[in-house]
């Protein structure tokens, strides 16, 4: 983690995923650079970490894997968010947004 | 749930697919983050080394994706029933003798719980079990489960205050005659329930059920007067 660049908080990594993947389907390596473009370079999601969440979401439904051609003209793996995970996104973005609502009250507090 | 089982089962089924696919993909990756590293200027070794570095341990992903895959139990359980394949067909006796020993425990077991159960564990078939009492009588040393003699019998159901109804019991072996054929059966004979007894309730019970334990025939004595004679004598 340099000065200016954030590890992930643990459990978000999913939900951004899932976000990431809300918008179109993507391959490992796109949703990485999507995640770190958006986040304007402050966020960096770590391969280490990536993969497995990609198969975990996999496992549970929640995406799904097909092989298809890159950008670049190569064979990638893609992945894209299934109804079961659409509505799994929408219900972690409200929880996100209640539990980051709630510790800005906590820290606004005098 | 279904979705989550249907990965594993395809995965573990396809193993080797999955094990490529993911070298694969991990490949891909890599190979994109050394064509960044080059467009910004990086030579094609600097860019690999770089790459390589920022990617981390290939083999610790690798393990913690077969983690997320959740096979691993499904993986040592398909290993262990191999290997013991393997000693069954090499040690064909000692695995017979092992086998025969687990069935003779389980078997035991078995027996033991069923007992047990019929015995003591399993409620009585009849309306409100928790309020039956057996009533027997001790001796001056304190020794109980006594039987009571017929006239004491009748004492106690006449002077019972606490009691809704009591009822006696005395083992019985008895003759069935079924159609042309004529048994022996252990059972026990009762008198008459009262009508406000919980074991009334058994009354849809044949009027005669002979059985083998005792508890289970107390429960199902309902009408039954069948040797009321030969006990009271």
């Amino acid at each position: 983690m340099t000065a200016d660049r954030l590890d992930l908080p643990q459990g978000t990594l999913e939900l951004l995923i899932l976000k990431t993947l809300a918008l179109e389907p993507q391959h490992g390596w796109g949703i990485s650079e999507r995640i770190r473009q958006v986040s304007r370079e402050v966020l960096e999601v770590r391969q280490g970490s990536l993969y497995p969440a990609l198969h975990r979401l996999e496992r549970r439904g929640w995406i799904a894997a097909s092989w298809g051609t890159s950008e670049h003209n190569r064979r990638a793996k893609y992945y894209a968010l299934t109804p079961k995970g659409r509505r799994q996104l929408e219900s972690d973005v409200e929880a996100w947004r209640a539990l980051t609502t709630a510790v800005g009250h906590v820290l606004d507090a005098g | 749930m279904l979705d989550d089982l249907r990965f594993r089962l395809r995965t573990l089924c396809r193993r080797n697919v999955a094990e490529d696919d993911l070298d694969d993909e991990l490949r891909f990756h890599l190979e994109r983050a050394v064509e960044q590293h080059e467009a910004r200027g990086l030579s094609a070794r600097e860019a690999r080394r770089r790459a390589r570095l920022e990617f981390g341990q290939v083999d610790a992903i690798k393990d913690d994706c077969r983690q997320s895959w959740g096979i691993r139990q499904l993986d040592a359980l398909q290993q262990d029933v191999v290997h013991a394949l393997r000693l069954i067909r090499k040690h064909p006796a000692l695995s017979a003798v092992a086998a025969v020993s687990l069935a003779i425990g389980i078997g035991l077991n078995t027996a033991l719980f069923a007992l047990l159960d019929a015995t003591i564990l399993r409620r009585l078939p009849v309306d409100r079990p928790e309020q039956l009492v057996d009533v027997y009588t001790s001796d001056v040393d304190g020794f109980s489960w006594y039987g009571s003699s017929y006239p004491d019998y009748l004492d106690l159901r006449r002077g019972a205050r606490t009691l809704a109804g009591l009822v006696g019991y005395v083992p019985a072996v008895g003759a069935v005659r079924t159609g042309d054929r004529t048994r022996a059966l252990a059972g026990e004979a009762v008198t008459a329930a009262p009508t406000c007894c919980p074991l009334r309730c058994c009354s849809r019970e044949p009027p005669v059920t002979p059985v083998r334990s005792a508890p289970r025939c107390r429960a199902r004595c309902g009408r039954s007067t069948r040797t009321w004679s030969s006990w009271r004598a």
